[in-house]
């Protein structure tokens, strides 16, 4: 029996030194994200315009977008997985006091 | 060259308002009652003008007064009360010393709200005639400051939008034009990349500067606040903090270098890309781009946002065709053509440009022919939760 096909979503990594990559159209668990350098199997369902982690990022340690920090993981994530509120925090304005 | 509106002080504008404005809250009612009356004004309502604070009240009365002497604006009709802190003669004075055709109707002196009226409509219909004798000339087209603006973003605006607006941020400055970006809220984790692009030292320090004091009214807000310091909207559009917001935001300034930083409300006296210490609620924002001067503003958007303003056309740019086509009737042009491939960003930045070019010469956008007239001014010392 021939396996399924793997749905390939496109992403957008804006600079090379990016360990996220943002989803251009909504992805499914198993789909794989792909863009201009790679491509990663998504291990749980992402939003379109939602950020998929490409690289591991140790918890405690910066989420990089745009070549410069967005954020600190606040667990480890590892490739595959949504990057968002839920394991990220701000290290500015408010957040910088959390 | 672009045919608009060329006033006696040397500044041009794209359009050619009467605008009722009250100096006070206490007298909306005349103003509402003058726009009834006299549909050809923009009445412009809001809750401010009498205030305990002297750093507010001096605010006030500098966008007051800036509003008025925007070059979009042919005449002002000031309504005041007539015992509020902020002077409704002093808002004159300052609109007229900067080249501003203005009258003043307090209600206090008139009699009451019903006498004031007939006083306001008697001047607004007087300044509208006159308004509409005033032609459009040729004007050159580095008369204009395009004010920048984003709001209701999603991780989209970052990707296509922004960029787009960036690179016909580039084009407008290299014809001449002054670009004003604003909500330095939105410059928190991105002002190491402004200020590398400060045209020298001096302008370096105020970029840092303002960002630096932003983020201290914001660590002084009350921890109990318990808000996020993005909106709902940001984050169900994939924005997880505010360094991503900024980064994806500071993208509309383009790649110009930045030659001066104004305060809110403030005429900026250099060309080229400016910042404005404005904070990141738009509608805010806006007043104080406008009451600095400028006459067209581009707002960009992802979720969608139907925002406009009482005295200057407003061109929204949408990140993403799917918000586009859900508002279309909010929004003048799509830049999720760029991410679906249709359109390069070079392309988009074109496209932006001439736009800009046709609203300077009477195109009306989305937001005017909706009606759209929103008004609010900062409040100083209180920058609220949210960014």
């Amino acid at each position: 029996m021939r396996a399924k096909e793997v749905r390939r979503v496109r992403a957008i990594q804006v600079d090379a030194s990016d360990n996220v990559v943002t989803l251009v159209q909504a992805a499914a668990a198993g789909d794989m994200a792909c863009w201009d350098g790679g491509c990663v199997q998504l291990v749980e369902d992402v939003p379109a315009a939602h950020k998929v982690c490409i690289q591991a990022i140790p918890a405690g340690s910066v989420v990089t977008k745009y070549g410069s920090p967005i954020g600190l993981a606040t667990t480890s994530i590892e490739p595959g997985q949504w990057v968002h509120v839920h394991n990220v925090r701000s290290a500015r304005g408010k957040g910088a006091h959390a | 060259m672009i045919r608009a509106y060329m006033r006696p002080n040397g500044l041009v504008g794209v359009r050619n308002h009467v605008i009722v404005l009250p100096t006070v809250v206490c007298a909306n009612a005349v103003v509402e009652e003058v726009g009834r009356r006299v549909p050809g004004v923009q009445p412009i309502t809001h809750p401010y003008g009498c205030t305990l604070d002297p750093v507010a009240n001096d605010e006030m009365t500098r966008v007051f007064a800036g509003i008025a002497s925007n070059p979009n604006v042919y005449a002002t009709v000031l309504v005041a009360l007539g015992c509020e802190t902020v002077v409704g003669q002093q808002v004159m004075e300052m609109a007229q010393a900067a080249g501003a055709r203005c009258a003043l109707v307090t209600v206090q002196d008139e009699g009451d709200t019903f006498a004031a009226a007939d006083a306001a409509e008697k001047v607004a219909r007087s300044f509208l005639e006159e308004a509409s004798k005033v032609e459009r000339v040729d004007c050159p087209e580095d008369g204009l400051i395009i004010a920048l603006e984003c709001g209701a973003s999603d991780a989209f605006s970052g990707l296509s939008a922004n960029p787009a607006v960036g690179k016909a941020a580039d084009i407008m400055v290299d014809m001449g034009m002054t670009v004003m970006i604003s909500e330095i809220t939105e410059y928190m984790g991105a002002e190491h990349i402004a200020a590398a692009q400060a045209a020298n030292d001096e302008v370096k320090q105020q970029i840092l500067d303002v960002v630096a004091r932003t983020e201290r009214n914001l660590a002084a807000i009350d921890p109990a606040c318990g808000l996020s310091d993005i909106t709902p909207g940001n984050i169900e559009g994939g924005l997880t903090t505010i360094e991503e917001k900024s980064l994806g935001c500071i993208r509309k300034g383009g790649s110009r270098p930045y030659v001066q930083v104004v305060e809110y409300a403030q005429r900026p006296t250099k060309k080229g890309l400016v910042m404005m210490d404005t904070p990141g609620q738009d509608i805010q924002s806006l007043t104080g781009l406008m009451a600095g001067g400028a006459q067209i503003g581009i707002f960009t958007t992802g979720r969608g946002t139907p925002t406009g303003s009482a005295i200057a056309p407003i061109i929204k740019v949408v990140s993403n065709t799917q918000a586009f086509n859900r508002m279309r009737r909010n929004l003048d042009l799509n830049a999720g053509a760029v991410l679906d491939g249709e359109k390069t960003l070079d392309e988009m930045a074109r496209e932006i440009v001439t736009t800009v070019l046709a609203v300077a010469e009477g195109k009306l956008t989305a937001s005017e022919i909706a009606g759209h007239r929103e008004f609010a001014l900062r409040r100083y010392g209180s920058v609220g939760c949210i960014y």
